[in-house]
């Protein structure tokens, strides 16, 4: 595994969608023992920092593509700072009264208010996603390769079993339509369009 | 908005967004945008849709790094407890391998000790040389007699002495050659005899020569009991000069050689 010498080289490879399996990885092998004993240390299990660690991945990476972290904390402080706050929404949300979780709520970070926000904008993602889950595989296949996977049509129609790539762009937008579709029956998306919407004007 | 308009309209959001139309289509397209509130919501809604795919697709592959990470974890932690137990008993146990070690060596050594070990090699490890006094009397049957049994020449001072001889050194002698000659009973008598005048001796000779060869010559006589008596005895006088000789170990020695 290539190592990354600075915080700086991490981001950059989750911001440029590059190498970003190593990226996570050397996370993981960096920062994962330091999470699971934070979470452990205040009540939780190992399957609980197993969660956590997870979701405070996909938060972190979050911020990289939007642009939100800026470098002014290390690495090891943002991860510890969004792991800190999703344990604490977590157990706020199974526990009805901890005098030591609240006491460890009321330490505050500089950037407090920057991952707290993460948190929630990742929580109104993870409802999209779950719309992903009414369609069927083979349009998350394609969505997945053309969206996330940024393949071309013509490298996507050699790990499928399309005709041509007029067959599968069609498919594409049948299946991209369904997606919207389905967006527009969540309430809860709604919601979300029409609160966006309003930022649009 | 129809299907089929639909999925046009989503081709032009996508390529509106992706920067792919040309100026004039970009500009009408904005216009368009501007007025037309369904297509305002389906171009978010198809922002909303890609986003999910993308997140998705980030979801997955951390997914993926994570049950990695776990996996490589969890092995090398079973590496770990595979090793642990060695380790620890490397660490726990290596003083009483030692004392294992020690326990079989004195074990081999005991056994080797025991299986060895007899009256001979018993009275042989103890036995000292005993050197006559060649001041003593001036008569040349005397002298020989020293002579030969300087030269361990036994059987000749047995034969000189004779029988019927009782001076105290004569017989003591006698008792030694006998002694030398594994004659243990022989040996034994001449003591008794020896011990009988010095009884009667105002000047008792070869009092600790006696209690010393004679118990030798008990163990050789196979009499055990006696035997340790008479060592411990001797053992315990700090004023017989042979008293040094006898070991503790002789004494357990004597006593396995009882067991036998």
């Amino acid at each position: 595994m290539k190592e990354f010498d600075s915080d700086i080289a991490v981001v950059n490879a989750i911001e440029n969608n590059q190498n970003l399996n190593k990226a996570v990885s050397f996370l993981y092998k960096n920062h994962y023992n330091m999470l699971e004993h934070l979470v452990i240390k205040n009540s939780g299990s190992t399957m609980d920092a197993e969660d956590m660690i997870q979701e405070t991945m996909i938060v972190f990476i979050d911020m990289v593509r939007d642009k939100k972290y800026r470098g002014e904390a290390s690495i090891k402080s943002v991860l510890y700072s969004i792991t800190k706050n999703l344990w604490i929404s977590k157990i706020r949300k199974t526990t009805q009264e901890n005098i030591r979780i609240e006491k460890f709520a009321e330490e505050s970070e500089i950037f407090q208010d920057d991952i707290v926000n993460q948190i929630q904008k990742r929580e109104s993602k993870t409802a999209i996603e779950k719309i992903l889950d009414k369609i069927g595989e083979s349009c998350k296949k394609i969505l997945t390769l053309f969206y996330y996977e940024e393949l071309s049509f013509k490298e996507i129609l050699e790990q499928t079993e399309y005709e041509n790539e007029q067959v599968l762009r069609n498919k594409k937008y049948k299946c991209l339509k369904s997606l919207t579709d389905m967006i527009e029956l969540s309430p809860s998306m709604a919601k979300t369009l029409k609160s966006s919407l309003n930022e649009l004007k | 908005m129809n299907s089929n308009s639909t999925m046009d309209n989503l081709e032009k959001i996508e390529e509106y967004l992706y920067g792919s139309l040309g100026e004039e289509e970009r500009k009408k397209y904005e216009n368009e945008l501007e007025k037309d509130a369904s297509l305002q919501e389906l171009q978010l809604k198809y922002i909303l849709a890609k986003e999910a795919i993308i997140n998705r697709g980030i979801r997955q592959q951390v997914a993926d790094v994570h049950s990695q990470f776990i996996q490589q974890r969890a092995d090398s932690q079973e590496i770990k407890e595979e090793r642990k137990p060695e380790g620890k008993q490397i660490f726990m146990f290596t003083p009483m391998r030692i004392a294992a070690s020690i326990l079989l060596l004195l074990s081999v050594y005991t056994g080797y000790q025991y299986v060895s070990l007899s009256k001979d090699s018993l009275v042989d490890g103890m036995v000292t040389d005993y050197n006559p006094s060649m001041l003593r009397g001036s008569d040349d049957k005397a002298q020989n007699i020293r002579n030969a049994y300087k030269a361990q020449d036994f059987e000749k001072v047995i034969a000189e002495i004779g029988a019927g001889n009782s001076d105290s050194e004569m017989v003591f002698l006698r008792a030694m050659s006998n002694f030398k000659l594994k004659n243990f009973e022989a040996s034994l008598n001449d003591f008794a005899l020896l011990k009988k005048q010095n009884v009667s001796s105002l000047k008792p000779s070869y009092v600790y020569e006696i209690a010393y060869y004679e118990a030798l010559a008990l163990i050789g006589a196979e009499k055990y009991d006696l035997a340790q008596t008479q060592l411990e005895s001797v053992k315990n006088d700090a004023q017989n000069p042979y008293h040094s000789l006898i070991s503790d170990w002789d004494i357990f020695k004597l006593k396995v050689l009882k067991s036998k």
